[in-house]
């Protein structure tokens, strides 16, 4: 009996747990299946995936800029890599220029031989730039044709016209590469792996590729006057650069007629009346002056630019440009007058005077000019040519302190008595003709303790009208027509009020000379030598680097060589390196 | 017979039966200090019979049957005793068991018996460390275990980096995870107040480990807390007050004359460059060097007037001298706990405050601890574990690199605020005190919470349900003003960043457990659910262009120009987890885990994997052939997968980032791609086999364990560099394989035992090896762009490796010098032997830069009430490991710009034609190609000397205290090593480990 009602018992009890049991363990289980394995799913917060980023026009509007915003970054200021900077637009190592601050160290190619190396950063800079900048527009081109067809309801012109911006960014980049490198890795897609067999395409599939974007480009790009934006790219700019690789693939023909479509059409001329801002420190000025003026790049009645990069001040997306910093002369460093206080006592900030003027700013003496670029190239027009006015190139400098007997004398070495100064640094590093058209005097907005801080925010040429003259003279000279390729340096030499040049006096190097006149700090002068085939040669003939003459240039240099980490990382396809360079061949 | 005989009859017998059989056994216990140990278990030999001492560690068993022989007595912490019942008073010493078999050792999501633990398990209690001015757990951690690697970081407030075991991953996070209080924690471990904790349990091998599945590749420290104990309720309090310093061996800068004479130097070897060039045969011709004893000429190779000026004046002034200080650290801490019937409770408060050796370098901290546990049924149990912390490391510290680099002939304004930003005008040179001159406000808050349920489910002996929530909320409000004279604000007249940030993790575990005995089988199961959410949002408003800066980083708005970023992210997990456990006659010992987790950060169709493991354990000397020996022996092994998910968020995806651009002044955002997206991202997971030997001999006089594991790790995460031709300069990938192999042996000894004195030592050691097995598959078997070769350890330095020092000037001459080299510059070996050194056949695998091995040992001598220990830890790179490219101290730069303009270190002299140096390059030098200049780290540290002293019983009865500890301590008094510049461990690094000497004290009511 007793076990009959313990069992009963049991029974209940046994229920009322189980459930409990069942219960408990079925909460934790609840708990699990209302907790979706769906949280895993990720989105992006607080970044675009590029999926999405380039599916509207707004969207496509932002890779365009960030295409603009690389290309400043990488070639037009040192916010990337001041060395790059100063070789490239400084045309350090080349005719034109040598690094005066330390003419005799390691860095900014004093020195060929020890600096141009496949482990030289300055150049693996370079090289990365490029191939960052293809595959931006890559990605972007990519984006545009596979954003949603209605995007462009409304707008169907729109489509093509991104699509010729990116690719004339594309072109850009190659155009800088193949004419460095040689035969380099041709990327048109976009690569979405861990690719490691890159081979080196030849130069005729390049130059195809190139002729394809910029053809492209011409045709669907805005005219000037219709861009959405000052800096941004039109029909001009493709020409231009189509007429330089035409120049570069032996197309003088076809180089002609494309600049001849920049220099008929779209209302371009030089201009010859002053216009825009005219501050003139100085006291004197002239159309040349106004061209390089702060403001006056991106005036609609300039129209002679090209394209220009933008660099405006105090304000976000701006940027200061290191034209002072780069192209003119330490003369603060330069130490005391003669009679043993600062040569320059500099303007006077919150009490103190600071040792920098204005009007100079804060230059670091990375680019000295040649003497060739610095006079000889002047010789036949010394006085008339306006772009070597005494307010274009500052030859003469003055001692600038009231404490001194020799305030506002002309600085001159021999003041000083015999065996206490250093030659070197005096005429390489403190004093030298200094090119104004990089600086913006009494006109800096930022750091009033060191007078700018060696930048300014003027807007910078990356195009200009007078280069594409420039450009269709050589081409003329490739076919021997001398006379219109008289006729277009004149055009240029006319404006700059230099006697025209006679026919009989055109040669390629009279044209590199009329590009050094005109383009000093512009172009790119190691591409151009080495385009016209006169890099060895002229760099020997007037780089006067005076400790390591023509600065110690080597028969292979005429290529750059190819980074040993794109070497190195490419495991599955080899990248011969350009003949010379030590592991060439290996 | 009817029920009421029967009764009768049963009386009866019982009555007789325990007239005859019965009898009582009375005695005490003590402990090795013949102090009472109340609390202990007192057992009759094979019955149930038996008592609990009361707290004079006295008890008396009135029901002892006759056959009962033996009393068992047994206490947590101490040897089991058996003692003969005899007449009269018994009297029992048990001895501190060194073992701690009976220790509860925390596994993860639940405690077990270290006898009955298969996986390498390593326990470290807090309070058996000796007393030291500790900042965080991870500092007090260091050498303790074997097999953790602590590498001490300078600065005031620095974490340490740590690391257990091998590197198992390529690029993939090698953090340990850290679990506090059974939570996995994301927080800074600065946040933790080493007061408040109990142990450490470091988790080691696959299976120990595996509970934490995808996490744990890289091990797991599990930190417990402190919880009230007594019943009477205990007060502590504990101060230290000392003095940082830098270690023994500090960095000389060149002083005025060597920094003058080098710039003669460099001009002058300039020009031998020049004559170099010209190929001569002889020293005909050979330019002479300028007389570096005239002043004036000396002084006429300086850059400015300034520093030729207080050259010829004689001035020099020290810059790493003027930036150090002797900085104090102290610490003042109050605890108070106990526990009553159902509750436990134990709260703290601790204040902290810390200087760097580098003058501004400053961290304080407020804590507040409390964790409170209460029984509110039978079979309910409610804990809440909270925790505050407020971090203070405002300040701007001042610069190492900048004082290294300051010119000693600079004019000296310190002191006054009409300073030079820029040191002789030169940007490579800020003013190294400048940071003073920063308004900077960084304030750290972290709160965390937990709170646990646990149910003891009624009536189902052995199963518990355990539910834990945790949030742990962590803000950062970092600001920053830097004015017009500083580098930072010079270029814009006055930035100023505002920049709080905030970070929330929850966690919530659900578990449940089952723990019976059957017999002599145990058994011990646990299932876990447990999900993750952790987000973090952060804003940077920036501002400059300030007219007035008055109101700095409070008023965004006064400058002109402002610029904002935002950040935000989530990330997820999710875990499965079974774990059994069973073990017979606790001799033979078997685990199994299983365990499945997903990661939101991996790609869309590999967010889970699942990881198991097996182990098994064997007490041999419980077998009956050992007999009784005294002597102890468990076999372990091991046997599982753990995955490592140390690459963050969002890794899968390809990002975009945005640039501003401003066509015409008006901005314009530009976007571009910046990363290459993996979308078949998946868990890196590393299979590993331990074997451990547990030894205990001559009764424990020697004990401690052994380890040997070998570790394989497949789907290696790496960050992969690629060609930049592709775009992108690397990409998160998983490939190939790496292995681990390695030893670990702990030696605990008491070498002397008497009542009197005391010397106890501890020995580990740890090595580690590890190799990759193979790399993308297929033919590739060196990367020599990342620098990975199969066969070889990650940790590969590929490099030329330099053969017989500097090219001489006689090698020149007769023509034996390679083409493009010149003498003053290093000659490296030519692998290939083709005179020419390229980097495609001349590099090679010079050596690695993880250490070999780690040794440390621990000596704690006591005599009376005096403790004396001291601490050696010692890391070691063998031939050609722990290497270093030392090039930035020990070696001219290689960059000649920043030679020329700013100072350097004075460790070895530079070469010049005469001086015969041949470790070092040139005062000026060229190299069309160059290596590294490496350094072995390898040091041995004297890395804790502490002296204690205890109030005896008496005097602390007579002031009614419960104990009271005097003790001054030194940290890293001295460091033996071979390593150039501030201090191995810190290597390169301008923020080098300080020493300290700190005297302090504990009190406890």
């Amino acid at each position: 009996m007793i076990l009959i009602f313990n069992t009963k018992k049991m029974k209940k009890y046994i229920n009322i747990y189980s459930r409990m049991v069942i219960a408990l363990l079925i909460v934790p289980l609840l708990l699990i299946s209302s907790c979706n394995e769906d949280v895993l799913d990720e989105t992006p917060l607080d970044f675009l995936a590029s999926e999405v980023a380039y599916n509207s026009i707004a969207g496509i509007q932002q890779g365009i800029t960030g295409l603009h915003w690389s290309v400043r970054r990488g070639w037009y200021g040192d916010a990337g890599n001041q060395d790059a900077f100063a070789i490239m637009l400084g045309s350090l190592g080349t005719d034109l220029a040598f690094h005066g601050e330390n003419p005799g160290g390691n860095r900014k190619l004093v020195n060929y031989e020890a600096e141009l190396t496949s482990e030289n950063g300055q150049f693996t800079f370079m090289w990365n730039s490029s191939y960052t900048l293809i595959s931006r527009a890559n990605t972007l081109i990519a984006g545009i044709e596979n954003a949603d067809e209605e995007i462009w309801t409304g707008d169907p012109d729109k489509k093509n016209e991104y699509l010729a911006e990116a690719r004339f960014f594309r072109a850009w980049a190659y155009y800088f590469l193949s004419s460095l490198w040689g035969e380099v890795p041709l990327v048109l897609e976009v690569i979405d792996y861990a690719k490691v067999d890159f081979v080196r395409a030849s130069m005729e599939q390049i130059f195809q590729a190139m002729e394809d974007d910029l053809t492209f480009a011409a045709a669907n790009l805005p005219l000037p006057d219709e861009m959405e934006a000052p800096g941004r790219i039109n029909q001009k700019a493709a020409w231009h650069k189509l007429t330089e690789v035409y120049l570069s693939w032996g197309k003088n023909q076809e180089a002609i007629n494309a600049a001849s479509k920049v220099i008929d059409g779209y209302g371009s001329a030089l201009m010859t009346q002053r216009f825009g801002s005219q501050t003139d420190p100085l006291g004197s000025g002239d159309v040349f002056l106004d061209l390089h003026a702060f403001g006056n790049q991106n005036l609609s009645e300039n129209t002679e630019a090209i394209w220009v990069i933008q660099n405006s001040p105090l304000v976000n997306g701006g940027y200061d440009f290191p034209g002072e910093r780069g192209w003119g002369p330490a003369y603060f460093r330069m130490g005391n007058t003669p009679d043993g206080v600062k040569a320059f006592r500099g303007e006077l900030v919150d009490g103190k005077y600071t040792g920098y003027l204005d009007i100079y700013g804060r230059p670091v003496a990375w680019i000295k000019p040649t003497n060739y670029m610095a006079y000889d190239v002047w010789q036949s027009d010394w006085d008339n040519d306006i772009r070597n006015a005494p307010h274009q190139i500052i030859r003469t400098f003055y001692f600038d302190n009231p404490e001194s007997a020799y305030d506002g004398q002309v600085i001159d070495f021999s003041l000083y008595p015999a065996g206490t100064r250093d030659a070197l640094k005096d005429t390489c590093q403190y004093i030298y003709p200094y090119f104004m058209k990089h600086a913006d005097p009494k006109n800096h907005f930022n750091n009033p303790q060191q007078s700018g801080g060696g930048r300014n925010n003027k807007d910078v040429y990356v195009m200009r009208l007078a280069e594409t003259y420039l450009l269709r003279a050589e081409a003329y000279i490739g076919l021997g027509n001398q006379a219109l390729a008289a006729a277009d340096i004149n055009a240029v030499r006319t404006r700059a009020n230099a006697t025209p040049v006679a026919p009989g006096d055109v040669d390629i190097d009279y044209l590199l000379d009329e590009r050094a006149r005109e383009l000093y700090g512009e172009e790119f002068r190691h591409i151009t030598l080495r385009r016209v085939g006169k890099f060895l040669e002229r760099v020997r003939q007037y780089c006067n680097n005076p400790v390591y003459p023509a600065c110690n240039v080597q028969d292979y240099n005429v290529l750059f060589p190819i980074p040993q980490q794109q070497i190195d990382l490419n495991i599955e396809a080899d990248i011969p390196q350009n003949s010379g360079y030590p592991s060439a061949g290996g | 017979m009817n029920k009421k005989q029967l009764l009768l009859l049963l009386a009866f017998i019982v009555i007789i039966s325990s007239a005859i059989a019965q009898r009582t056994v009375t005695g005490t216990v003590t402990d090795d200090m013949e102090s009472p140990l109340p609390g202990a278990a007192v057992i009759v030999k094979g019955t149930t019979i038996g008592t609990v001492t009361d707290i004079n560690g006295a008890f008396s068993i009135t029901n002892v049957p006759e056959t009962g022989e033996t009393l068992v007595i047994s206490f947590l912490g101490m040897r089991t005793k058996e003692v003969p019942i005899s007449e009269g008073q018994i009297n029992i010493q048990l001895e501190a068991d060194l073992m701690a078999l009976d220790e509860l050792v925390v596994v993860g999501y639940g405690t077990m018996k270290k006898s009955d633990l298969t996986g390498a398990v390593q326990r470290v209690t807090m309070e058996d460390l000796p007393p030291q001015a500790n900042i965080n757990v991870i500092q007090a951690l260091q050498g303790y275990t074997a097999g953790v690697n602590v590498q001490s970081t300078g600065g005031a407030g620095a974490e340490p980096d740590l690391s257990i075991r091998g590197q198992t991953s390529l690029s993939g996070s090698d953090e340990p995870l850290i679990v506090l209080n059974g939570i996995i924690y994301n927080g800074s471990i600065n946040d933790i107040n080493v007061n408040d904790v109990e142990t450490i349990d470091v988790l080691k091998d696959a299976s120990a480990a595996a509970v934490y599945g995808a996490r744990s590749a890289n091990g797991v420290l599990i930190i417990t807390t402190k919880k009230g104990k007594t019943a009477k309720p205990k007060v502590t309090f504990n101060a230290y007050y000392g003095v940082q310093g830098m270690t023994n061996n500090p960095m000389r800068v060149m002083n005025a004359e060597e920094y003058a004479i080098r710039l003669v130097d460099y001009y002058y070897q300039q020009e031998l460059y020049q004559w170099y060039y010209t190929n001569p045969t002889g020293e005909a011709g050979k330019p002479v060097r300028p007389d570096i004893n005239d002043r004036n000429l000396v002084s006429q190779s300086l850059r400015t007037q300034e520093e030729k000026d207080n050259y010829v004046a004689g001035n020099s002034i020290d810059w790493v001298d003027e930036i150090l200080q002797p900085a104090p650290i102290q610490q003042y801490n109050l605890s108070y706990s106990g526990q009553s019937e159902r509750t436990s409770y134990f709260v703290s408060g601790s204040y902290t405050n810390e200087e760097g050796i580098r003058k501004n370098d400053k961290f304080s901290r407020l804590t507040f601890y409390g964790n409170i546990e209460t029984k509110v049924t039978d079979w309910l149990k409610l804990g809440a574990v909270t925790s505050y912390s407020r971090g203070d490391y405002s300040g701007e510290a001042t610069d190492l690199n900048d004082a290294r680099h300051a010119s000693p002939l600079a004019d000296n304004h310190i002191g006054s605020p009409d300073y030079d930003t820029y040191l002789t005008g030169e940007v490579y040179m800020p003013y190294p005190l400048v940071n003073i001159y920063t308004d900077n406000s960084d304030i750290r808050n972290n709160l965390n919470l937990l709170a646990t349920a646990e149910i003891a489910i009624p009536k189902l002996k052995g199963f518990v349900w355990k539910l834990d929530f945790s949030d742990n909320y962590i803000t950062r409000d970092l600001n920053n003003f830097w004015p017009v004279t500083h580098p930072d604000g010079a270029a814009s007249r006055g930035r100023a960043e505002k920049h709080p940030y905030t970070q929330q993790n929850l966690l919530f575990n659900n578990i449940f457990s089952y723990v019976n005995s059957f017999g002599d089988h145990d058994v011990n199961a646990t299932l876990l659910y447990s999900w993750e959410n952790r987000t973090g949002k952060e804003t940077i408003a920036n501002a400059s262009q300030f007219d007035n800066p008055v109101l700095g980083y409070n008023s965004l708005q006064l400058g002109s120009i402002s610029s904002n970023e935002s950040y935000a992210w989530e990330e997820n997990n999710l875990a499965y987890m079974a774990r059994v456990g069973y073990t017979y006659k606790s001799r033979y010992l078997l685990t199994g885990t299983i365990r499945r987790d997903g990661f939101s950060g991996f790609g869309p169709d590999n967010k889970f994997a699942t990881f198991p493991s097996i182990s098994g354990g064997w007490v041999l000397s419980e077998e009956g052939f050992f007999g009784s020996s005294g002597m102890y022996l468990k076999l372990r092994a091991s046997y599982g997968l753990n995955g490592n998910q140390g690459i963050g968020r969002y890794s899968s995806f390809s990002r975009m980032t945005d640039e501003p651009y401003a066509y015409g002044g008006a901005t314009n955002i530009g976007v571009y791609p910046s990363s290459l997206g993996n979308s078949g991202l998946k868990w890196e997971k590393t299979a590993s086999f331990n074997i451990g030997i547990d030894y205990g001999f001559m009764d424990d006089r020697i004990s401690g364990s052994l380890e040997v594991y070998q570790a394989q790790t497949s789907d290696v995460l790496v960050e992969r560099a690629i060609p930049i031709s592709t775009g992108y300069e690397n990409v998160w990938t998983n490939i190939g394989g790496i292995d681990n192999n390695g030893v670990e042996l702990g030696i605990n000894t008491v070498n002397i035992k008497n009542s009197f004195f005391n010397w106890t030592s501890n020995f580990q050691f740890s090595l580690n090896k590890g190799k990759i097995t193979k790399l993308y598959g297929g033919e590739s078997d060196a990367d020599i762009g990342n620098s990975w070769f199969v066969g070889e350890p990650i940790s590969a330095i590929y490099d030329y490796k330099v053969n017989g020092g500097i090219w001489t000037e006689e090698e020149l001459y007769s023509g034996q010098i390679f083409d493009n080299w010149y003498p003053g510059q290093f000659r490296y070996h030519d692998l290939n032997g083709d005179g020419i050194i390229e980097p495609t056949n001349d590099r090679s695998i010079i050596g690695y830069e993880d250490p070999l091995y780690r040794f440390s040992i621990n000596n704690v001598l006591s005599y009376k009430n005096f403790t004396f220990s001291f601490f050696i830890n010692a890391v070691q790179g063998g031939k050609n490991y722990y290497m270093q490219d030392n090039s930035s101290v020990v070696n001219v730069d290689w960059n000649a710009d920043t030679f020329y303009r700013i100072n350097a270190s004075a460790v070895r002299p530079y070469w010049t034609p005469d001086n015969g140096v041949n470790n070092s390059t040139g005062a000026y030098n060229t190299p069309v190609t160059h290596g590294g200049v490496y350094e072995s780290r390898s040091f041995v540290r004297l890395q804790n000397v502490t002296l204690s002293y205890d109030l005896g019983q008496k005097t602390l009865d007579n002031l009614n205290m419960q104990g009271l500890r005097f003790y001054i301590s030194s940290r890293n008094p001295y460091t033996w090593t071979k390593w150039s510049g501030w201090d191995p461990e810190s290597g390169t690094s301008n923020n080098p480990v300080m020493r300290n000497v700190t005297v302090g004290l504990t009190l406890t009511l």
